[in-house]
């Protein structure tokens, strides 16, 4: 699964997500993408269910493009445990999503296919995402 | 090259009501170009749309007729800012031009044909959509067809192969490949659980490195808070 190979803090703060992504917001690599319509965070396991389920349609053929990374460690407290005692363990990796993001792109299959691969992926994530193709970025 | 019409309406620049011309239907510019101040302007929304989803595309030669101006003036389209979600552009840079001095810009490349690379199972890969090319605005094409038939696994086609209309010439120094047909991929590997848990240890680099060499990752966090509480109390 994603993770970061190095860091230079173990945990953060859990922060609050607001305002529209600014980056990463076109398509620049595939001719079809999946882009998120709400906020949230989604985690490296979610990332890896996605990209596994692409790749088992798309089989051998097509390609498929990752748009972010699950930088930010997300703890948990262990359970039964009472509070206090400091900040839990990093449970899982994740990365904070914002409208507008494009999370996944397809290149070299036919729109059928790449629309189905990318309803898959939409299905497994915590963010509410729409399918948006070249034509809709005006050749952005 | 087709030339288009857009008419517009005068508009006091800045972001003061911007919100409201939008609301109305109306898409706020700004026409700048040499011999003449930025002017701010704003553009039906569906005449805009009407005008990119030609086959000039965002290419096209506009005869731009401003209200209260008498004459109509040429301007091609510069830069626009869309709303990332719902695809409206917000935002259009209009561009006067000189229809005798050339021009730059991005022309994109429509790939056609099944390359036999790909008949054979490779993957086709697009790393340039679009090109600058350099040309008097009556010159330039919509787009720039690419035919990938010949092209088979491990071959690649670059800037240098393409052949331009006349008059048109490539503005970019390097030859960068445009298609190349990669091998078919390996079977996927599955994926490996990270060691040590659901998120593995990563080593953590900066202040909290001394922390990070007393204790092992995982169980770094209770040490380190514990301590920390220790000095609180102290």
């Amino acid at each position: 699964m994603l993770q970061p190979a190095r860091t230079k803090f173990r945990k953060t703060h859990k922060g609050r997500n607001r305002g529209m992504a600014t980056r990463g917001c076109f398509l620049n690599f595939g001719e079809f993408g999946l882009q998120a319509l709400t906020r949230g965070t989604v985690t490296a396991r979610q990332i890896e269910a996605c990209r596994l389920s692409m790749a088992r349609l798309l089989k051998k053929g097509g390609k498929v493009f990752v748009r972010f990374f699950p930088d930010k460690p997300i703890t948990k407290k262990p359970l039964e445990t009472r509070q206090g005692k400091g900040k839990g363990p990093v449970e899982a990796w994740g990365a904070v999503i914002k409208p507008g993001r494009v999370l996944f792109e397809i290149g070299g299959v036919e729109e059928v296919l790449a629309k189905e691969a990318l309803k898959l992926a939409s299905d497994k994530l915590s963010v509410r995402s729409q399918i948006v193709s070249r034509e809709k970025f005006r050749g952005a | 090259m087709e030339r288009l019409k857009l008419s517009a309406e005068p508009r006091e620049t800045g972001k003061k009501g911007l919100g409201a011309l939008r609301r109305k239907g109306l898409v706020p510019a700004i026409v700048y170009g040499r011999g003449m101040d930025p002017q701010g302007i704003s553009l039906n929304s569906r005449e805009l749309g009407r005008t990119l989803g030609s086959s000039a595309g965002m290419n096209a030669v506009i005869e731009l007729q401003v209200a209260a101006q008498a004459a109509p003036m040429l301007v091609m389209m510069k830069d626009y800012q869309i709303d990332v979600l719902k695809h409206n552009i917000t935002h259009m840079d209009l561009l006067k031009i000189d229809i005798t001095q050339k021009v730059t810009v991005k022309v994109p490349i429509h790939v056609i044909g099944k390359a036999v690379g790909v008949v054979n199972g490779g993957i086709m890969e697009i790393t340039l959509r679009e090109i600058e090319v350099k040309s008097l605005p009556t010159n330039i094409p919509s787009f720039i067809e690419v035919d990938v038939t010949p092209l088979d696994i491990g071959n690649n086609l670059h800037l240098s192969d393409l052949t331009l209309p006349e008059g048109v010439e490539v503005d970019m120094e390097t030859n960068l490949t445009i298609v190349s047909i990669a091998a078919p991929r390996e079977e996927e590997a599955a994926p490996v659980a990270a060691e040590g848990g659901v998120a593995g240890a990563v080593p953590v680099v900066g202040k909290e490195e001394k922390a990070e060499g007393e204790a092992k990752p995982a169980e770094a966090g209770k040490g380190k808070a514990e301590g920390g509480k220790a000095e609180k109390k102290g």
